[in-house]
């Protein structure tokens, strides 16, 4: 079974490049991406690129007290050209977003994304009536890791860089076949199979609308039946299509209340 | 001399309501007003411009002034009609008027007539409404970003 083929492959996922297999098993190429690998995830290259009251908290990273170096991230750029990272630390408002993303376009791959604080997150304090705050910066750009707080410590940041090192140090591994992340195996795929999961879902399958749909109409036959019978109409067929039928008392449902306005504080300024 | 007693000898027509918080003038004698408590109450600096949405057909602006020495605030108001809130604006006497008018502007939708840049200054500039009105409806997307979750 190739790479290209295994189950559990994502199927936008493009085939890696393959070798001829002698080549494949050498050492020098599994080596080679893990020492790639290994030396970037020791030279972060954050983007100095503060919005908000969360930059306070990642330039208290960089300096000395909790000291950012320690683990290779302490080279704050200031052009989207020569970074590798982008933490986007404060409040990304809809008049900031095209520029939130021309930056990221404007990076070099391999890039990754920290979406730091609470409103990068998801809106965060702005959530409900933020009329000016994208609610989540992977609206923008995409995010590989969340960080919450508002604003976080410095010790949550290096968290967040530490978890994007595992990140970057998986990626050799994902190429040698063996991917850290759970991928649920394709339905219906050989690997599906030997783990026991059915190709289709119980109310996927057509037995199940059909036995639905005749349970469905058999209650409803008698229903008409019954009415029909009350209304004293021995000559109408129970059938559909009977005018007598239509008296069938069907609850309906009230329609619920309009919801109240919710009244506008009195005083608003600007 | 207070803020009311000087308006109220210099100008007698043009103050609508007076009182120890804040004096309430026609918003056409808005400048004359303000030069008014510059002159005889001192008001050196104008620090801050507000307003207020009054939703039947009301709306305000409230201007902050501040004497130094000794310390006080002073305060005027003007009321616009809602349909037509158009205020003369102090720009070109107080330099700070500026930058407050314009923010006023960009989230109430008061019109200042006269001031040297009458446009936006938070918001971008094709955005719509007016949001710290009552009646403002929130946006559902903006440039191929969805403003709702």
């Amino acid at each position: 079974m190739t790479e290209a083929t295994r189950p559990g492959r994502p199927s936008y996922m493009p085939p890696p490049e393959r070798f001829d297999p002698e080549v494949e098993q050498t050492i020098l190429l599994t080596k080679a991406e893990w020492l790639v690998d290994w030396s970037r995830k020791s030279a972060l290259w954050p983007l100095g690129f503060g919005l908000a009251c969360c930059a306070i908290e990642m330039i208290s990273t960089a300096m000395t007290k909790f000291d950012v170096s320690r683990f290779g991230a302490e080279v704050f750029r200031a052009t989207p050209r020569q970074a590798d990272v982008m933490i986007v630390a404060g409040t990304v408002t809809h008049k900031m977003a095209p520029r939130v993303r021309r930056l990221w376009d404007q990076m070099a791959d391999p890039k990754w994304v920290i979406a730091m604080g609470a409103c990068t997150v998801g809106g965060g304090p702005y959530f409900k009536y933020g009329y000016h705050v994208v609610k989540g910066v992977d609206k923008v750009v995409p995010v590989d890791i969340y960080l919450p707080g508002c604003p976080p410590r410095p010790e949550a940041l290096l968290e967040a860089i530490m978890r994007l090192q595992e990140l970057v140090e998986s990626r050799s591994k994902r190429l040698n076949g063996k991917d850290p992340g759970f991928t649920p195996p394709e339905k219906g795929s050989r690997q599906a199979k030997k783990d026991g999961i059915s190709p289709v879902e119980p109310w996927e399958t057509e037995k199940a609308h059909k036995f639905d749909d005749a349970k469905k109409k058999q209650e409803e036959d008698e229903a008409r039946a019954k009415a029909a019978k009350k209304a004293a109409a021995p000559a109408a067929p129970a059938g559909e299509g009977a005018p007598g039928a239509a008296a069938a008392p069907k609850p309906e449902r009230p329609a619920r209340p309009p919801k109240p306005p919710e009244t506008p504080n009195p005083e608003g300024s600007a | 001399m207070t803020p009311a007693e000087a308006l109220r000898a210099a100008m007698p027509d043009a103050v609508e309501e007076a009182s120890d918080a804040f004096v309430r003038v026609k918003a056409e004698k808005i400048v004359e007003a303000a030069r008014v408590l510059r002159e005889k109450c001192g008001a050196e600096m104008l620090h801050q411009i507000s307003g207020v949405d009054r939703p039947p057909d009301k709306m305000e602006v409230v201007y902050h002034f501040a004497r130094l020495k000794p310390a006080e605030f002073l305060c005027l108001k003007v009321s616009v009609p809602r349909s037509n809130p158009v205020v003369p604006t102090l720009a070109h006497e107080w330099a700070s008027a500026n930058w407050g008018e314009r923010e006023t502007l960009d989230l109430l939708g008061v019109t200042f007539s006269g001031h040297p840049h009458p446009y936006r200054i938070l918001l971008p500039e094709d955005w719509e409404g007016h949001p710290l009105r009552k009646d403002y409806a929130y946006p559902v997307e903006y440039h191929g970003v969805d403003c709702v979750e």
